[in-house]
């Protein structure tokens, strides 16, 4: 005798239902991405088992139709899970079964945090002057016009206070210009012989260009004891350059002027870009200016506590973005203070 | 600084090439930062004779002249209004590229055809000297040849950085004299003497009351003086080294300013009233109109001279109009005089006018040259103005400057630079700069400073000035041998490194902010101006304040960043600043501030990361308290504690502090103290051993009030376990529609254990039933059925 169209349905859905178990059964864990979209189809298409029953729901009775309706939503539902489920094992670049490993696809990478180029750089340089037995200086930025000036032997009618375009803020204080006032705090709490690394913030009134910022860092180091001699200063700052830029360099002085030492010198390393060649960067000189350099003024070691007939100290002053710019190649000091993700990530 | 090598082989012969000479000077004497090779810039300039100027048939402005250029006779179409026949002018040929780039090419101008042009000053690189006015040579220049040479400008012209204790090279003959001992050639100054006889006709009373203000005032009084045109080669040389040529008067003192490195000034005799000139610091509410034509008000300190009835000069910086020379002048005051250098720097600023006799006045001028300054500017007059005649010689010159002594050893000398040196050459050395050996010693000399070496004071001084002469780059390069220490490392510089490892580890990029910011940032995390220090000189609103946090500037990166990604971690270190209590220094604080923007990030999360912080550090013991923050949600916000030391807070930024675009997105900010922090002591973590009997395990879930702090519940239940609670880990906290409201439910694993033995549920049970129990009874918990 015919069935009845309920029954015909159901029936035909539990089957289905059965057809679907033992083919997984069957494939066991072989299930890849072209597997999983062939059964999706099968089942779930527009043209798939589970459409083809529901056109038949025409036939049955209209009484019979809400209890039809919801065992076949059950029915899907069971199916769509099943197959769901297969989808999860074969997603994204991971392969599971047979599948071949994709080399091409993508890692899945946890979100990684770095530190600025600055820090990065600041980093090194710590590491490099511990290594070579020297401390670590701190100091404030605030500073008084003692630290930053006149112990450095610039008094107030000094020229070179007009060098550098002081931040004032009030109660006669200043944002400090230069490392060397760190130095100088530092020195003033030891007695020689002393290595000291002061690595910081420093600020000046220069407006903002590809060049400037009103504020960068400088690294300032000393090294005071009996017997330190301009020589050492040319040796150790040759040495740390080479570490810095992970290169051989040629090294030179050249004379300049800073009050709180004496002799003074500018010191420029080879340019690292075109080898000496010329090129923008060292302005076709083939040499790159590093900073100041020199050996103590005795009028400084006296400021801090030092007998001058006693000790000589060497002192160096150098940017923390200069080294940083001309390793990376980067043109525009302003990129560092701008904090675009885009910048900071490539480092 | 322009040097004109020309200029300086008056005094030296000039040994090497330029180049080479250029890199001598930069590294032992001064950095020339450029060159200019007239030769080279003008090769394709050459004389021409103007033969007829006839008017452009076509255009009212121009002219057409018919220029002998030596070879060929060109007819050229000219718009100079001194155009006239006679001159002798510079010519560009078609084909010729002028130094601004403008490539000259035959034309028909209006009509008129024109084989090349006539040029003006500024064409051809040098100072304009006129609206539409060409340059017009001496008539001696021959037609066809080359500009530079008829000029007399065939060497190069330097460009000098001079350092601010030079003041001796900033002029030609203090250049001169470093050429000479770099290159070892001759130095060969010039000597002049004033004439004896005088007229002494014109009385002329200078009054120095402070010497101080001016330690030395020389001054010639030049009767029947006549104002013309400089003769060439001093235009020339002026021109060469950028200066505009205005008359003779002008020129004599500009010419001997870049000879000498002295400032000198001219004033009209007959201008100055009553015969009389006094040296004095500026009185209220005087003003001068300088030689600019700028009425000036003279801050309090300004050096001025003042005649019998007005101040007639700022001294030092420049002159006043009413004393000034003009085309009728007869008799001249020309002087060169000493002013105090700190005066002079302070009143320039002040007044916001600086000069280039500022700029010598304030590296320090030789004092001791003036009057051999003027005997020579006396002699140059007289070459040109053949009927003057010296009136009187002021020199007022009360304190003599002192020889300064120094002592040079060859053993201090090797201890500096290490490197021996022998007295010989050190004091051919500094003979050749100048100084002046007063004693030999044993391994060493006493010296006497030159009057143009001011910078020079102590041993060390001339210890540079011989290394640098024998050149840094002989320098032998060494690393010294030291007692090595074990340095006790800043709680800080430890803290801050770990800091860094932490937070870049939990994905958070570190960014650097100025220091500085404005109302703006202020406003927007309603922060009060007040509480911040500001800068005395900002260069921008948005630079005006120290900051006091870490947050505005970080909001602003993220903001920025979200115009190109979806979330963002950052976070920096830097320092705050805040306001000193009264008469007390500004405080600097190092944060660390950390920022979030994600989607589905909670409060919890931001809780953890803090608390891992502190677990990394191995300095756990730490503890949140609600409190409040201007730019935190309410009821989102906490504070970190150690005891009763606050450590940092954290909390949801307000949407007037940080407007997320997105509306799934939100911000966190995380703020760390880390003075605070790196002061605390470190926890020595002991150890426990690990459990090794087995734990019996219940899930408990409870609903009680939602205000109820979960503290409380895992402190009730340690205190009921008798010891043998383990551990208690919160994993679900439920709010919703099968909880009553104002009721939470919270879901935990709870483990008995312990370290000796297997623990058997008839022994727990009873325990547990009391827990719960408790819970019910003293907390109001009711347990959720499973
Ligand atoms: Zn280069």
């Amino acid at each position: 005798m015919p069935q009845s169209p309920k029954n015909d349905i159901e029936q035909q859905l539990k089957t289905l239902e059965t057809q679907l178990e033992t083919q997984l059964k069957k494939l066991g864990a072989q299930i890849n991405q072209e597997i999983f979209m062939q059964l999706k189809n099968t089942y779930l298409g527009r043209n798939g088992k589970l459409a083809e029953i529901m056109k038949t729901m025409k036939q049955a009775a209209s009484a019979d139709r809400p209890a039809i309706g919801k065992i076949m939503n059950t029915v899907k539902t069971n199916i769509e899970q099943r197959i769901a489920a297969l989808g999860n094992r074969t997603g994204g670049g991971s392969t599971t079964g047979q599948a071949p490993i994709d080399l091409t696809a993508p890692g899945t990478t946890p979100k990684l945090g770095k530190n600025h180029p600055i820090t990065q750089m600041i980093y090194a340089i710590y590491d490099i002057f511990e290594s070579l037995n020297f401390e670590i200086g701190e100091g404030p930025e605030i500073e008084n016009d003692w630290y930053n000036f006149d112990a450095l032997n610039m008094p107030t009618d000094h020229p070179a206070r007009d060098m550098q375009d002081t931040f004032v803020l009030p109660e006669n204080l200043l944002l400090r210009t230069q490392m060397t006032a760190v130095s100088a705090r530092e020195m003033e709490q030891r007695k020689p012989p002393v290595r000291i690394i002061s690595i910081g913030k420093t600020f000046r009134r220069d407006p903002a260009d590809i060049s400037h910022t009103p504020m960068f860092h400088q690294f300032d180091g000393i090294m005071v004891d009996e017997h330190i001699n301009m020589g050492h200063l040319r040796g150790l700052l040759h040495t740390v350059m080479e570490r810095i830029f992970e290169k051989k360099l040629r090294v030179r002085f050249r004379i300049s002027y800073f009050p709180f030492v004496e002799p003074g010198a500018e010191f420029d390393v080879s340019c690292t870009i075109c080898d000496q060649k010329g090129c923008p960067t060292c302005k076709g000189t083939g040499w790159l200016e590093m900073g100041g350099c020199g050996m103590l003024h005795p009028k400084v070691l006296e400021n801090v506590g030092y007998d001058p007939m006693k000790v000589q100290g060497l002192a160096f002053g150098f940017g923390v973005e200069r080294p940083v710019m001309i390793k990376y190649k980067i043109s525009d000091i302003r990129l560092f203070y701008q904090n675009d993700l885009r910048f900071l990530q490539q480092f | 600084m322009k040097i004109s090598l020309d200029w300086v082989k008056e005094y030296t012969r000039i040994k090497i090439p330029t180049p080479e000479l250029k890199e001598q000077l930069t590294l032992r004497s001064v950095e020339i930062d450029a060159v200019t090779d007239f030769n080279d810039m003008w090769k394709d300039l050459l004389v021409g004779e103007v033969i007829a100027v006839r008017k452009h048939p076509g255009a009212d402005k121009l002219s057409v002249a018919k220029v002998d250029t030596g070879l060929k006779i060109l007819d050229i179409v000219c718009g100079g209004r001194n155009l006239a026949p006679g001159q002798k002018v510079a010519v560009a040929l078609p084909g010729t590229i002028l130094p601004n780039g403008t490539k000259i090419e035959a034309a028909i101008i209006r009509g008129q055809e024109s084989e090349g042009m006539i040029c003006s000053s500024e064409e051809i690189g040098l100072m304009k000297e006129g609206e539409r006015h060409i340059l017009v040579l001496d008539e001696s220049a021959k037609n066809g040849v080359s500009l530079a040479k008829a000029m007399g400008i065939t060497q190069e012209v330097l460009n000098v950085d001079v350092l601010p204790n030079r003041p001796d090279l900033m002029g030609h003959l203090g250049m001169a004299r470093e050429i000479a001992a770099i290159t070892g050639a001759k130095f060969m100054p010039d000597k002049h003497k004033l004439p004896k006889k005088m007229k002494e006709t014109l009385a002329l009373k200078v009054d120095v009351p402070d010497s101080k203000l001016c330690p030395r005032y020389s001054a010639l009084v030049i009767d029947n003086v006549t104002i013309t045109d400089s003769p060439a080669w001093i235009q020339n040389r002026l021109r060469a080294i950028g200066l505009r040529p205005i008359n003779t008067i002008v020129d004599l003192t500009n010419y001997l300013a870049a000879d000498l490195g002295l400032p000198f000034h001219a004033f009209d005799y007959d201008k100055i009233s009553g015969a009389t000139m006094k040296i004095r610091a500026s009185l209220p509410d005087e003003t001068l109109v300088t030689l600019d034509g700028v009425s000036r008000s003279l801050p309090a300190g300004t050096i001025v001279i003042a005649d019998k009835d007005k101040v007639i000069d700022l001294a030092g910086i420049m002159g006043g109009q009413n004393s000034a020379v003009s085309q009728t002048t007869k008799r001249i005051v020309l002087q060169t005089a000493v002013f105090d250098a700190g005066a002079v720097r302070k009143a320039s600023r002040l007044i916001g006018h600086r000069t280039d006799a500022v700029a010598l006045f304030e590296k320090g001028v030789d004092g001791e040259n003036t009057i051999n300054a003027l005997a020579k500017a006396y002699d140059i007059l007289k070459e040109q103005n053949g009927d003057i005649y010296l009136d009187r010689v002021i020199d007022e010159y009360p304190k003599k400057r002192q020889a300064r002594y120094i002592t040079f050893t060859e053993k201090h000398y090797q201890t500096l630079i290490g490197e021996p040196i022998e007295t010989r050459e050190a004091g051919g050395i500094l003979e050749k700069l100048g100084f002046e050996i007063f004693e030999k010693l044993t391994s060493g000399l006493k010296v006497s400073v030159p009057s143009w070496r001011p910078d020079v004071k102590i041993p060390e001084d001339a210890i540079e000035e011989v290394a640098r002469i024998q050149g840094y780059d002989s320098l032998k390069e060494g690393l010294p041998f030291v007692p090595l220490k074990l340095y006790a490392k800043k709680p800080m510089v430890l803290l801050k490194r770990a800091a860094s490892r932490y937070f870049t580890s939990m994905g958070f990029q570190e960014a650097v902010n100025y220091a500085f910011l404005g109302k703006s940032q202020l406003k927007k995390i309603s922060a009060n101006e007040s509480m911040h220090i500001p800068l005395q000189n900002p260069m921008n609103a948005e630079q005006s304040y120290l900051r006091t946090e870490l947050v505005s500037g970080l909001i602003r990166n993220v903001e920025s960043n979200l115009r190109h990604t979806e979330s963002v971690r950052l976070f920096e270190v830097g320092h705050a600043f805040f306001p000193g209590a009264e008469g007390k220094l500004p405080q600097e604080k190092t944060l660390l501030t950390a920022l979030i923007t994600e989607e589905a990030i909670t409060f919890y999360a931001v809780k953890g990361i803090i608390s891992g912080f502190f677990t990394a550090l191995q300095r756990p013991d730490i503890d949140f308290t609600t409190t409040g923050s201007i730019y935190g949600q309410r009821g989102t916000t906490a504070s970190v504690m150690h005891k009763n030391t606050q450590l940092g807070d954290f909390g949801l930024l307000t949407s007037t502090a940080m407007k997320n675009k997105q509306k799934n997105l939100n911000t966190w900010w995380l703020t760390l103290d880390l003075n605070t922090i790196s002061e605390l002591e470190k926890n020595h973590p002991e150890y426990k051993p690990l459990d090794t009997y087995p734990a019996v395990l219940f899930d408990v879930a409870l609903i009680v009030d939602q205000a109820l702090p979960w503290k409380n519940i895992e402190e009730l239940v340690r205190a009921g376990g008798e010891g043998l609670v383990g551990t208690i880990e919160l994993f679900d906290t439920y709010i919703g529609e099968q909880i009553p409201p104002g009721k939470k439910s919270l879901a935990f694993h709870l483990n008995y254990q312990s370290l000796e033995r297997t623990l058997t549920k008839t022994e727990i049970d009873p325990i547990h039933e009391k827990i719960i129990h408790e819970l019910t009874t003293t907390l109001h918990a009711q347990v959720r059925e499973k």
